[in-house]
């Protein structure tokens, strides 16, 4: 049995993602199928990003048929019921998402499976905001945006067989919600190579970003999705990282646009963004090309 | 147009589809907006008031279905969008963008992609100071 050790707080930035995909894509690369121990025992952070990635991984080596066992935590407290409230812990050990109870003590919105996209994706997101604080119409419809952008995205392209899954947590000291939505299918630059030849992994990521270009594999594609979710989110000065094969990108306020290459291969999309939801007025964002 | 025209209103919430999918709403009210051109009215309000959500796969999908059963220039002389948020009438200008310059290069042929920018050569001098700095 292989064992792959997170021993370090998995916070939701890309460094810390990234070393966290680096060693679940090391431990399940291996054929033929074995089986497999996540060892959590030191970790002592675990945040949507990391729970959206271990979900999405975990659904798809269930699929294929292999085991997975896990080392839960020592503490703290507050880490431990995470795994429970954020649904991980039912993931894990019966390999499906199943309901989990909503805790006021902790702003987690239960992982959520996507196999098909829908107008309602985001709204148990804004429900889990709603709890804690209200929220301009503006923005609810910003952050469903943002959601359904990813989540259709995934129903158009990735051809996931598990789906995608998405993590949710408001952090109510730093009025923000973050969002992580993460899939395991054929990634960005399959999808885009049937159309395109200079498809290197940055190059794309570079494109679908600023809006150069298009999948227009079917009908409903215009190439728009994540350019519009970059544009809400640097203009409400949120953060957006996107994992993309060997590519990465990020968003952070009041910087560039960031490109780098992952020295590893994740095989799928991941998207994170976090939201400020203490601001906002009519007439902030601008969509579009100028 | 003017207040005499005949006029028929569509409600973009009268279209969802049961499971909630964009696509197939969006499908629904293209749909009905291409009947109503059919009929005699003059003009055809689409109302996205209440529409909650709607991402640009949900513009790209109704734009596209309107320009390929009517031409998208001449649908749209007859058709008045009323919007229920800044942000939806933003995505809906950035769908119908992307759908113009595609029927472009669909016309024109593809645009030639803009050339990379080439950093410019050095001079000898310069080559000459750094290697000797180093």
């Amino acid at each position: 049995m292989d064992v792959c050790k997170i021993d370090f707080n998995v916070n939701d930035d890309l460094s810390s993602v990234g070393a966290f995909l680096e060693r679940l894509q090391h431990a399940f690369r291996r054929e033929p199928i074995h089986q497999v121990q996540i060892d959590l025992e030191r970790c002592q952070y675990l945040g949507p990003d990391a729970v959206a990635c271990l979900a999405a991984v975990i659904a798809e080596q269930k699929h294929v048929g292999r085991r997975i066992r896990v080392q839960w935590p020592r503490g703290p407290r507050r880490l431990l019921e995470y795994c429970t409230y954020s649904g991980l812990r039912n993931l894990l050990e019966s390999g499906e998402v199943l309901a989990v109870p909503w805790n006021p003590a902790h702003n987690v919105l239960p992982l959520q499976q996507f196999k098909k996209a829908s107008f309602r994706d985001a709204d148990p997101v804004i429900a889990l905001i709603q709890r804690e604080t209200s929220l301009s119409d503006d923005l609810q419809e910003y952050l469903r945006i943002c959601v359904n952008e990813v989540v259709q995205n995934i129903q158009d392209h990735a051809a996931s067989v598990v789906g995608g899954f998405l993590s949710a947590r408001y952090m109510a000291g730093a009025q923000e919600v973050r969002v992580a939505i993460v899939d395991r299918g054929k990634g960005i630059r399959s999808t885009l190579s049937t159309r395109y030849a200079d498809t290197d992994d940055s190059n794309c990521l570079r494109r679908v970003l600023e809006g150069q270009y298009t999948a227009q594999s079917r009908i409903n594609n215009a190439g728009l999705g994540l350019s519009n979710l970059r544009a809400i989110v640097s203009q409400l000065n949120g953060r957006l990282a996107i994992v993309a094969e060997r590519s990465s990108a990020q968003v952070v306020p009041r910087q560039p646009l960031r490109y780098n290459t992952m020295p590893f291969r994740f095989g799928g999309t991941a998207v994170f963004f976090t939201l400020p939801t203490s601001q906002l007025g009519q007439g902030v964002v601008t969509i579009g090309r100028d | 147009m003017d207040a005499t025209d005949r006029k028929q209103t569509l409600l973009a919430t009268d279209y969802l589809d049961s499971e909630g999918s964009a696509v197939n709403s969006a499908i629904a009210l293209a749909n009905a907006v291409v009947d109503a051109l059919n009929t005699d009215v003059d003009v055809v309000e689409v109302s996205l008031v209440g529409l909650k959500g709607a991402a640009s796969s949900y513009f790209n999908v109704f734009l596209r279905r309107v320009d390929e059963a009517c031409g998208l220039d001449g649908a749209l002389e007859h058709v008045r969008m009323r919007f229920g948020s800044r942000v939806q009438e933003m995505m809906y200008r950035a769908s119908m963008d992307a759908l113009k310059r595609g029927i472009r290069q669909r016309d024109d042929g593809p645009t030639p992609e803009p050339a990379e920018a080439v950093p410019p050569k050095r001079s000898w001098l310069v080559r000459l100071f750094r290697r000797n700095r180093a």
